[in-house]
Parts: structure tokens; sequence; C-alpha cells
């Protein structure tokens, strides 16, 4: 009894993530780094005070992390022409200058914490490739034309 | 003298796919496989890749996006990411299913009714997976995973019936040393 009750405050919680915040976040790639941020860098385990509140810190726990791995196996299962559009809105709708936050990500490759952990190694490669790849795609398309004679 | 010239090149061309092997495994051992980092035995932990995961590793629909930006850096770069991933997945693959033989190995040599025609079945795809792997890699060192598609998701089909048949042989186990464990009660 107990187990099918805490299975169902798991997905309420996870409803409630997807209603109250991820479907104000603008593209799949922000949901993610979002979700990923949730996650506690020493531990692992995430945390979600309003949700915590509502539900309990073991159920937000749960239903943030059922999230993260689902928009992770999403955003990998993009082409590279969606992801190349994802990480231009991630870009573009930052506070920060479009061109800083791409320095930042192909130096720093912040992206790497988005991977969730214990998922197929092959999928976090494919992840983090066609992250770099995007990036690189986005710096091409922002030098200017050579002129034409 | 023809004789002697052929068998040269034949044997210098056998050199050359040894060195491209060589290469590939080597390369690919380079790579930062996650698995690496976690303890013995908790590899089973993690999912084995999904076809449709597979199929974008070798799908040429991303080439022709990046294609047609008309950059040779961005191609070059392109082609550099997507075979270090081929060669990873490859190498995931066979070593995955490398262990699940091992493991099948052990419980077959403590099991006393093995049916023969199913362990011969499953050494056969076993035989049949580790050629495909070994040809995977020599064709992606050399083409690029491009043209592989179809091979690998052949190879991701099988790997699959080999851990479903490894699972199937545990469960069966288990419920023989359930059924005995009952009956020494």
């Amino acid at each position: 009894m107990s187990a099918t009750v805490k299975l169902v405050s798991v997905q309420d919680a996870y409803d409630d993530i997807l209603e109250r915040t991820l479907a104000r976040i603008s593209c799949d790639l922000a949901r993610l780094v979002y979700l990923a941020s949730t996650r506690d860098y020493n531990s692992g385990n995430y945390h979600h005070d309003g949700l915590a509140a509502r539900f309990s810190a073991d159920v937000a726990r749960k239903a943030l992390e059922i999230a993260h791995r689902q928009v992770f196996y999403r955003v990998s299962a993009y082409s590279l022409e969606e992801l190349s559009e994802e990480v231009e809105i991630y870009l573009k709708s930052s506070r920060e200058s479009p061109l800083e936050v791409l320095r930042a990500w192909q130096n720093l490759e912040p992206y790497r914490i988005a991977v969730p952990m214990e998922v197929n190694p092959a999928v976090a490669r494919l992840f983090l490739s066609n992250i770099r790849l995007a990036l690189a795609i986005f710096r091409h398309r922002q030098q200017p034309l050579p002129p034409r004679p | 003298m023809m004789g002697v010239s052929i068998a040269f090149v034949i044997s210098m061309l056998l050199l050359y796919l040894l060195g491209v092997w060589r290469r590939a495994t080597v390369s690919a051992r380079e790579l930062p496989p996650n698995e690496r980092m976690l303890p013995d035995g908790a590899r089973f932990a993690l999912e084995s890749c999904p076809a449709e995961y597979v199929s974008k590793i070798f799908s040429r629909d991303d080439w022709e996006f990046v294609a047609a930006m008309k950059s040779p850096s961005l191609e070059r770069f392109f082609s550099e990411e997507r075979k270090s991933l081929a060669l990873l997945w490859v190498q995931q693959t066979s070593a995955d299913v490398q262990k699940i033989m091992r493991q099948h190995a052990e419980l077959s040599r403590r099991s006393e009714d093995l049916d023969f025609a199913t362990e011969i079945k499953l050494f056969s795809r076993y035989a049949e997976l580790r050629m495909i792997c070994g040809i995977l890699v020599v064709s992606i060192e050399l083409a690029g995973p491009l043209w592989l598609r179809g091979l690998a998701l052949h190879v991701s089909k099988l790997s699959q019936r080999i851990e479903q048949a490894q699972e199937a042989f545990h469960a069966a186990a288990d419920e023989t040393r359930g059924v005995r464990n009952i009956g020494s009660l």
C-alpha cells in the first residue's frame, strides 16, 4: 500500500514540476540545465525546496531524477539541426552576451554536468559530442560572410 | 614470380588491416568511457544503448546538415566526433556481450540441465557478433561510420538477443534453484 502511495506521489510531484516549472522554460536544453542544477555536486541527490514542501524530500528527489533522465534522453535523440536550434535559443536567452556564453561553454564545457548518473555511456557521449558540434555550428553562423566580389 | 607478388600484396594488405585494427582499438581505449570509473560489476546497473541512438550515431542525416554549411573545418570536426563515438559504441557493445557470455559460462558450469541446441545457438550468435564488431572497427577506421548503419543495427539487435537469452537462462536457473530449495524443506 505504502509503495503505491509513494508511486502516486512521485507521479504527482513529477506532474507538478512539469507544469509549474519546466513548462515556463524556453527550450529543452534549458530545462535539462535547470534539472541538472537541482542535483547536488557531491552527493548526486536532487533537491527542490518548493517540491519537497508540497510532497516530501524523498518524493521530490525521485521526481526530479526521473524528469532529468527523460529530458536528457529527449535532447540526446534530437537531430543535430534541432539541437543547433536549441543551443541558439539557449545562448540568446541568457542575460549575458551569447558570444560570451558560447566562449565559456566551449572552454569550460559546463554542459558535462547535464548528464544524469547511470545513463548509457554511448548515449552520454552522443549528447556531449552533439553539443560540441552545435556550439561549433553556432560559432560558424556568427562569422560574417565574406564580401562578394 | 606472379605467385610471390600476389602473396606479397596479400601480406602487405593484411599488415595494413592489422595496423588499422590496432589504431582503432587504441583510439577507442583513449576515449573516456564512463564505465571505467565504476567499480567492477556496477556496469550492469547501466542500460544498454537503445537502437534509436545507435541509428543516430551511424545516420547520414546529421552529416547532410553539416555538409550543407560548406565548411571544411566543421565537416572534419563532425567526421572525427562521429568516428570516435562509433568506435566507442562498438567497443562498449563488444565488451558488454563478452561480460554476459562470461557470466553465462559461469552459470552453465553449475547447471545440470543444459540444452545443447540453445547453447550452440547462443555461441554462434556471440561469434557472429564478435566477427561483425571486428569488421565494424576496421570499416569505421577506414571509411567512417556513415555507411554502416545497417550493420550497426544488426549488431545492436544481436547483442539484445544475447542479453535476453542470458536473462531467460538466469531466470530459469533461479527457478530450478527455488524448486530444489522448496523440495529440501
